[in-house]
């Protein structure tokens, strides 16, 4: 008896393939117990869907069988396993057609092979199995057939073929642990391939092949595929079985061959994988990099990212769709330019040349999917570009809170902090002359005065009366006009310490703005 | 003709230059008093040469002849080639001159100068808010007296309010409050008090 390590396959990417998933006892990175949690208390999306198999491949190097007369469903995974007498003829490719002689296409990858004492079995899975019809098909021109090409005629093979719903589309994320061994005996002998580790709700898959025709006891754990027991003179003996572990665990099939009913021991092979469960589907988007505070025109950076997440907040990692972003709260008219459309990796989507022309506060954006629930963003600003220009004046303002008396030298050249300072007082009713004063300028801003000038707005800390820190925002509008003439209207000026106090942008009832660029 | 062309071009020049030189000055004041018993100033802020800004804060400021809770003063300017300015203001609170006999509420005293092709100046922004002088309401509210009016304190002096000062075709100086000081009997000066005084000056 011996066992196969690897695949004798002409092709080099298949070998390359091969080689790591056909060394006995061979086990896979567990790629799913990171989100394993996520499905601890959820039942598995994982269920038998179709079935068949055959021994009756006579003296003929392509072993194959079809779904009659029911096609899987698309979107499951398939498990194939051959059988065959011999062990020097190896598989070539695993394919799969309609059999009428269609191609199909589906990508079948090798995952157990093993060999003993005169009997080869290999298994392949393919996953997210597409391009097919679904349904029934009692002509049989429509099968789906299954189909591994050996390296050499064989004298008898067969194929067990099984497809499930639920598995993980992703081949690399979908396979779980495998293994196989062989053994022989003449009593009555366990036969199985080792213990692996499930993931919740994963599905473990075994398949036996003795080259003696004796009894079989089951394991009793598992499920019997209808189309697994299988017996012929040559081959002599299969099964298949499966089970779905919701809360995971771990899987060792064991089947008890009654070799003691042949006067010849008796060689028994079996191989055991798992496949994992597809992640719950994405189900709403998620702002992950929310938008930030930037100027007009901007790139808005760290670059904005949207997640595509299920049900219980997971990102899906399998999401590969289009991610549509747009300006949802639009406080001053501007515009979105970037790349608006991005298709989504492992289940984001980056959004990295965004920008807005126009300043103002509270914009919003909006992330949309096919299928999906929506996300709006957190709000932010767009601050009017950074100006190199010289401002200065000072005067009267009569506002709502009061007469108020200003100046100012605001010198945005160099910077931030910018050179500068300004002071204003205001003095309403009653209550005793505020002033706001000694200022750190750390923002100048321009955009244009509808009245034919400019306006400069600087943004910075100041005192108050005690000491106190505040935040302020000012800005001054040059009419264009010499001196104190109106021209459209008069310069202007304003403040807001706090958000609490706000002169608005007031007319000048005295005084002069001066604005050099 | 070659030369005169060259020398035209460089008068040219050199008047651009001194237009964008044109300087600017301003002053602020929040009182001054001169008398045999007195000599102050507060809240004095005069503008650097080439333009700026500065500013004097006073919390409160009392003195035999004038008492004043809070004043704050400012002055800036600035000059390039398209235009020079400069404007100032005073600003008072609570403002008691001579015991009672001037009193008003708000002061503010605010003048602004210019230089921009044409020349000019004005006192806009300047007035008072309740002004009473001897014990009598001016006005009612804000009010501004018209530019340079006297009135006469019976056994002191008199006092002029809105004292308007112009010098050249962009200069100003503006006393909200400029009391003489007079002997009762000889009607000679012994002193002056101003409150809340602004100038500016572009080109002068």
């Amino acid at each position: 008896m011996s066992k196969r390590t690897t695949f004798d396959v002409v092709a080099s990417l298949l070998a390359a393939t091969l080689l790591p998933v056909a060394c006995r006892d061979s086990v896979s990175p567990d790629r799913f117990s990171p989100t394993a949690a996520a499905f601890a208390m959820a039942a598995s999306p994982i269920a038998l869907d179709q079935q068949n198999g055959t021994l009756n491949e006579t003296n003929r190097a392509l072993l194959r069988k079809g779904f009659n007369p029911t096609n899987p469903r698309l979107g499951t995974a398939i498990v194939a396993t051959f059988f065959w007498l011999g062990t020097t003829a190896t598989v070539i490719d695993v394919t799969d057609v309609l059999a009428d002689g269609t191609p199909v296409g589906n990508r079948y990858e090798p995952v157990e092979y093993i060999v003993g004492d005169g009997i080869s079995m290999a298994t392949f899975v393919a996953t997210n199995v597409q391009n097919f019809p679904e349904g029934t098909f009692p002509d049989g021109f429509r099968t789906l057939v299954v189909q591994a090409t050996l390296s050499d005629v064989v004298v008898d093979g067969g194929v067990m073929i099984s497809s499930y719903s639920g598995v993980d589309p992703v081949f690399p994320d979908a396979l779980g642990e495998h293994r196989s061994d062989a053994g022989s005996g003449s009593t009555q002998t366990i036969a199985h391939p080792g213990a692996i580790a499930l993931n919740a709700g994963a599905l473990a898959y075994g398949v036996t092949l003795s080259n003696r025709r004796v009894d079989l006891i089951t394991p009793p754990d598992f499920t019997t595929l209808t189309v697994g027991p299988m017996e012929d003179g040559f081959l002599r003996k299969t099964d298949g079985e499966y089970t779905v572990r919701a809360s995971g665990g771990s899987a060792d099939p064991q089947w008890t061959w009654s070799f003691d009913q042949n006067p010849e021991p008796g060689t028994w092979l079996a191989s055991v994988l798992a496949l994992n469960p597809a992640p719950p589907p994405a189900t709403h988007l998620v702002f992950t990099v929310q938008p930030s505070n930037t100027t007009a025109g901007g790139t808005i950076s760290p670059a904005v990212q949207v997640a595509a997440q299920d049900d219980a907040g997971n990102t899906v990692v399998g999401f590969g769709a289009d991610i549509t972003i747009a300006l949802g709260n639009n406080p001053a008219g501007g515009t979105l330019s970037g790349t608006k459309i991005v298709t989504a990796v492992n289940g984001v989507a980056t959004f990295s040349d965004l920008s807005i022309d126009r300043a103002g506060n509270g914009y919003t954006l909006v992330a949309t999917a096919t299928g999906l629930t929506g996300a709006t963003s957190a709000p932010f600003n767009i601050a009017a570009p950074q100006v190199r220009v010289d401002v200065s004046g000072g005067g009267r303002i009569d506002p709502a809170i009061g007469k108020t008396t200003f100046g100012f030298d605001v010198d945005s050249r160099s910077g931030p902090p910018f050179k500068g300072d300004m002071q204003v007082v205001y003095h309403g009713g009653t209550s005793p002359m505020t002033r706001i004063h000694s200022v750190v300028i750390d923002g100048v801003t321009s955009s244009p005065d509808p009245r034919g000038g400019v306006c400069i707005t600087w943004t910075g800390s100041a005192r108050g009366n005690n000491g106190d820190q505040h935040r302020f925002t000012a800005t001054a509008c040059d009419n264009g006009q010499p001196g104190s003439s109106h021209g459209a209207g008069p310069d202007r000026f304003g403040i807001s310490v706090d958000g609490s106090v706000n002169t608005g942008l007031t007319d000048l009832k005295g005084g002069n703005t001066q604005v050099r660029q | 003709m070659k030369g005169l062309t060259k020398l035209v071009v460089a008068l040219s020049l050199v008047a651009g230059a001194l237009h964008a030189q044109t300087p600017v000055s301003g002053q602020a004041l929040g009182a001054a008093v001169r008398t045999a018993a007195t000599t102050l100033q507060s809240g004095q802020v005069t503008l650097p040469f080439g333009g700026g800004f500065v500013a004097a804060d006073v919390d409160a400021l009392s003195a035999p002849e004038v008492r004043v809770d809070a004043l704050t003063t400012m002055t800036s300017g600035a000059m390039d080639m398209q235009a020079s300015t400069a404007q100032s203001t005073a600003h008072l609170e609570k403002v008691n001159v001579l015991n009672g006999l001037i009193t008003a509420e708000t002061v503010i005293a605010a003048t602004s100068s210019w230089v921009s092709g044409a020349a000019g100046w004005n006192a806009e922004g300047s007035g008072f808010t309740n002004l009473a002088v001897n014990g009598v309401p001016l006005g009612s509210g804000d009010y501004l007296p018209a530019p340079n009016t006297r009135v006469n304190l019976p056994g002191v002096g008199y006092v002029v309010l809105n004292e308007q000062i112009a010098s050249g075709a962009a200069g100003i100086t503006v006393n909200m409050i400029h009391v003489v000081l007079q002997n009762a009997l000889t009607g000679l000066t012994t002193g002056e008090i101003i409150v809340a005084s602004a100038s500016s000056s572009v080109g002068n």
